[in-house]
């Protein structure tokens, strides 16, 4: 059965319908949502949302990419959660070791030596990625998530954000502008081609 | 030699990575990368950052995010319940100014008041129009009757320093309140008249009853001055003058109710009758404080003199003390709903800032 199909049945109340969207596009939602806050549990909270309100809201939707109204959704619900997290600064909660002291990151207890030298030099290099997304303006990193991430065309990314395609040009350049200077700082890290002459 | 390049340059190249340029565009850009081997470099390093972003590996959500019946029918967090929260703070708010405005607005006009509450003009041409009248029907009417002269007699007794009677103290607490309230209700304009046919009858005859007014309707509250423990014709007249004394004071200027009393205090005065002259003694005793009792008692004749040319400076002190309690307490406790009033308000106005700082986080 095709997208606009599942949209209409799922209108009419099917839920069947609906979760073989939910289905479809859980794993691009997360994804969003992951590089918007790089981390997992706002992104599994702000995927929940987001199908939630999709479904409540799906009466909505008048056609169109439904994968750009979801990364819209998905894209507010991320802005909500970040302007909140800026009012209220949080330290999130390291794990304990046994000793009772505090590990500073969960990702780094894992040993690098079970790993082979490129893999470890991947991971490193997602994070300074990672890192760099991080440090972006949020109408920035939303952006270029969605063209260089997600893979989405302007028109695709206008629709998403709810702005015109310059403003999509406009932020995806500077964005990936910020993003090269950033990652000049983990030369190292980089592939051979990869690296700043 | 980046600094060379303006945002626009950067724009063009990155839409051209992506294949949004237009014809026009992507040519001119081609031939200015031909020619410009920084502009070329710069183009490669946005590319490798381009590819670096698309090499990042898509993620997988960890679960499914299916929806059942019972997470549709939720409702998403609390955001619809705090929807009115901002109009609860306006609305709030806006009570709150205009509730501080009445107050500090009543506050103002306090101030003012004094200038407000001087006898106008107007009230002191309409008493002595209202005395005119009064000495032209009693120029027509016949001689007072043998009631009068003992109202005379009494006059002096009730005017005299010595403590009133029992009587006396229970017919001035009883005729004070009822009579300020039915002022306020009648129109300024009517009250005249009524009071003119009221206080003409009483010269005519002094026997007559109460009780007639309230028959015929045209007084209703003398009713209540029926009930003044009187045993005389005498007193009931003292009863009926005295509350309609205060009747057309307050009725010329309903707003400035202390100032007007001595315009209304002199009209039964003209009377040449002993009747009138008396009923002027007695006003000091119905109003509490007045310092007239004080004064040595004097002949009725002199006292037609001093009531028939009153001058501000003896009638004010005589209505000032006994008024203005009442209009203080009145006040103050108008000021004291309104600042109950603001209180509330702004406590409400409080919480609904909390609530929407609440509804923030």
């Amino acid at each position: 059965m095709d997208e606009i199909a599942l949209i209409q049945e799922a209108k009419g109340g099917n839920l069947d319908s609906f979760n073989r969207l939910v289905q479809a596009y859980q794993d691009m939602v997360y994804s969003h949502a992951y590089r918007m806050f790089g981390e997992e549990e706002s992104a599994d909270d702000a995927t929940q949302t987001t199908f939630i309100s999709a479904y409540n809201h799906l009466s909505s939707f008048r056609g169109g990419s439904f994968k750009a109204w979801l990364l819209r959704i998905v894209t507010n619900a991320c802005y909500d959660e970040l302007r909140r997290r800026k009012r209220r600064p949080t330290v999130p909660l390291e794990p304990l070791d046994d000793t009772g002291e505090e590990v500073e990151s969960a990702h780094w207890m894992i040993d690098p030596a079970d790993q082979p030298e490129d893999q470890i030099q991947r991971v490193e290099l997602q994070h300074a990625i990672q890192y760099c997304l991080d440090h972006l303006p949020v109408e920035f990193r939303a952006t270029v998530i969605m063209v260089d991430i997600q893979g989405m065309d302007y028109f695709e990314a206008s629709q998403a954000i709810g702005k015109p395609i310059g403003t999509v040009k406009s932020r995806l350049a500077r964005a990936r502008l910020r993003l090269r200077d950033c990652l000049n700082g983990f030369a190292e890290l980089l592939p051979s081609g990869f690296r700043q002459e | 030699m980046k600094n060379q390049f303006t945002s626009r340059d950067y724009k063009l190249l990155s839409a051209y990575l992506d294949n949004e340029l237009g014809i026009q565009e992507r040519t001119h850009l081609e031939s200015r990368l031909k020619d410009d081997p920084e502009l070329r470099k710069e183009l490669q390093e946005l590319d490798k950052t381009r590819s670096l972003l698309r090499s990042l590996p898509r993620i997988r959500a960890p679960r499914n995010y299916f929806i059942n019946a019972e997470v549709s029918l939720k409702p998403m967090g609390v955001r619809p319940k705090l929807r009115l929260v901002p109009a609860y703070g306006i609305v709030s708010a806006i009570a709150t100014i205009l509730l501080v405005l009445v107050v500090f607005g009543d506050r103002l006009l306090s101030t003012s008041a004094p200038a407000s509450l001087a006898p106008a003009p107007e009230a002191v041409n309409e008493s002595m129009a209202v005395q005119q009248e009064v000495e032209r029907s009693v120029a027509s009417t016949s001689p007072p009757t043998e009631a009068a002269p003992m109202v005379m007699s009494e006059a002096p007794a009730l005017g005299s320093p010595l403590p009133p009677t029992a009587a006396l103290k229970i017919g001035e607490s009883e005729i004070a309140t009822p009579t300020t309230i039915y002022l306020n209700a009648l129109p300024p304009s009517s009250t005249p008249e009524v009071l003119m046919s009221i206080l003409s009858d009483q010269t005519i005859t002094s026997t007559s009853s109460c009780e007639g007014y309230a028959v015929s309707g045209t007084y209703p509250t003398l009713t209540y001055d029926c009930l003044t423990p009187t045993g005389s014709p005498s007193n009931y007249l003292q009863g009926t003058l005295v509350t309609a004394t205060p009747t057309y004071s307050f009725t010329e200027t309903p707003i400035s109710t202390n100032t007007t009393t001595p315009t209304a205090t002199p009209t039964p005065s003209p009377s040449p009758s002993p009747a009138p002259t008396d009923t002027l003694s007695l006003i000091p005793t119905t109003a509490p404080g007045l310092e007239l009792e004080a004064q040595p008692p004097t002949t009725p004749s002199e006292q037609v003199l001093d009531a028939a040319n009153p001058t501000p400076t003896e009638s004010e002190p005589a209505k000032i003390p006994g008024t203005t309690l009442n209009f203080d307490f009145l006040q103050y406790l108008v000021l004291a709903f309104e600042l109950s009033l603001a209180a509330i308000a702004i406590i409400a106005g409080i919480i609904a800032i909390i609530l929407r700082i609440r509804a923030g986080r």
